[in-house]
């Protein structure tokens, strides 16, 4: 095991799962994945809004109008997310 | 709870008798009314005299009444007085003086005629003892305030309106709470810290609370839209089963067959509340209105709907 050429790599020394060793590849699928997460929670709040704009063209209830704006507000916060994610990471 | 089709044969022919017993009433007094306004008319005509015109002027000097039919004293209190009048200067708000006075007016509650419908606190004991809900979350709302929905009928009018009981949600807010608090306890015995940077421990955090938000939004949408509305012609069931998935199912009144109610488990016998299932010959064979509050008062109240309905039927007042 000893005198494996890999015996001193990052990934067998461990170092790759350190702040510091991370590989350039694995802060790339890091970022992507949180970046995809954060894009299908944008998804989830369009659907949200759809959603209630939908049930509101079905029954039509005294709260639609807060809900319309909390499900704008919930769009406008994971889109700030995202961009964010995006732009720091 | 038994319904009216519990009943046997022998009671409900005799509801049926005392129904018609009655409605036979109505007609006769209707005819014998009929009978006295005509005898009035003939007679009022063989009394007739000519009619005196008078010219009336108030203290201005303008006009008031120009022509006026005087009664003579055989003519009843009932009978017309023709007013040609100038309407100058009579106030707007003032009852026109060429209406008809009626006699005896009856309340618009009553039908007077065979297609007017009664109002359902005539004829729905559980209405009458409820107020009209105001409730933004109740999950019992007697005639609603600004409810509507999208199939409704220019004169249908929504009785009742329920959701699943409030305490059904303690099951997702306990949840919450404890997915709000995991990072707290969690995330220090994971050693995170040493395979993320600062930065995306951060964004985790951040990502972890969207999820939680997410499930707060699904579960309160998700017993938020999740609605039964009974109105004076049909049941409807408004079913929300997630964000992408919903059902609207609806049954004549006229329909219902058969309303069961059940009422299981702790948490519904000391909250009160409980499954009601309704079988229809609707296309939809079976409603259920999961989790209601007051199970034995919907079933009544639905139990009077269907009297009313088979009542509407006999009289002829279907709309």
């Amino acid at each position: 095991m000893e005198n494996s050429p890999f015996a001193n790599s990052p990934f067998m020394t461990g170092e790759i799962f350190t702040p510091d060793g991370l590989g350039v590849f694995y802060r790339a699928g890091l970022k992507a994945s949180f970046l995809v997460a954060f894009a299908l929670y944008v998804v989830f709040a369009i659907v949200v809004i759809r959603q209630v704009f939908l049930m509101e063209h079905t029954i039509n209830t005294p709260l639609h109008f807060v809900l319309k704006v909390f499900a704008i507000g919930h769009l406008i916060v994971s889109l700030f997310v995202f961009l964010l994610a995006f732009l720091v990471l | 709870m038994p319904t009216i089709f519990d009943a046997s044969a022998e009671e409900q022919k005799k509801k049926q008798k005392a129904v018609e017993q009655q409605l036979a009433d109505i007609q006769r007094e209707r005819k014998q009314n009929l009978k006295k306004n005509q005898a009035k008319k003939t007679k009022k005509t063989a009394n007739s005299v000519p009619k005196k015109t008078l010219k009336l002027t108030n203290s201005t000097g303008i006009p008031q009444i120009e022509h006026a039919s005087i009664p003579t004293a055989e003519t009843d209190q009932k009978s017309e007085i023709s007013f040609s009048k100038t309407e100058k200067n009579v106030p707007k708000d003032r009852p026109s003086m060429t209406s008809k006075p009626t006699a005896n007016p009856t309340p618009q509650t009553t039908p007077t005629t065979p297609s007017a419908k009664r109002r359902p606190e005539e004829y729905s004991s559980v209405l009458r003892g409820e107020r009209p809900s105001n409730g933004i979350f109740a999950a019992f709302m007697p005639q609603p305030h600004g409810v509507g929905f999208e199939s409704q009928h220019e004169h249908e009018e929504i009785l009742l309106v329920l959701r699943q009981h409030p305490v059904v949600n303690v099951v997702w807010v306990t949840i919450t709470i404890i997915l709000m608090l995991a990072p707290f306890l969690l995330f220090p015995m994971i050693p995170l810290q040493v395979i993320l940077p600062g930065v995306y421990m951060f964004f985790l955090m951040v990502a972890w609370y969207l999820f939680v938000t997410a499930y707060v939004i699904e579960s309160f949408l998700g017993w938020y839209f999740n609605i039964y509305i009974i109105t004076d012609e049909r049941i409807i069931d408004i079913d929300f089963y997630s964000l992408i998935y919903k059902s609207v199912s609806e049954a004549k009144i006229e329909k219902i067959e058969d309303v069961t109610s059940t009422t299981a488990g702790f948490f519904g016998a000391f909250f009160n509340y409980g499954n009601i299932a309704i079988q229809t010959a609707a296309e939809k064979r079976e409603f259920e209105f999961a989790r209601v509050p007051q199970p034995a008062k919907i079933t009544k109240f639905l139990n009077e709907l269907m009297i009313e309905e088979e009542r509407e039927k006999i009289e002829g007042r279907v709309m």
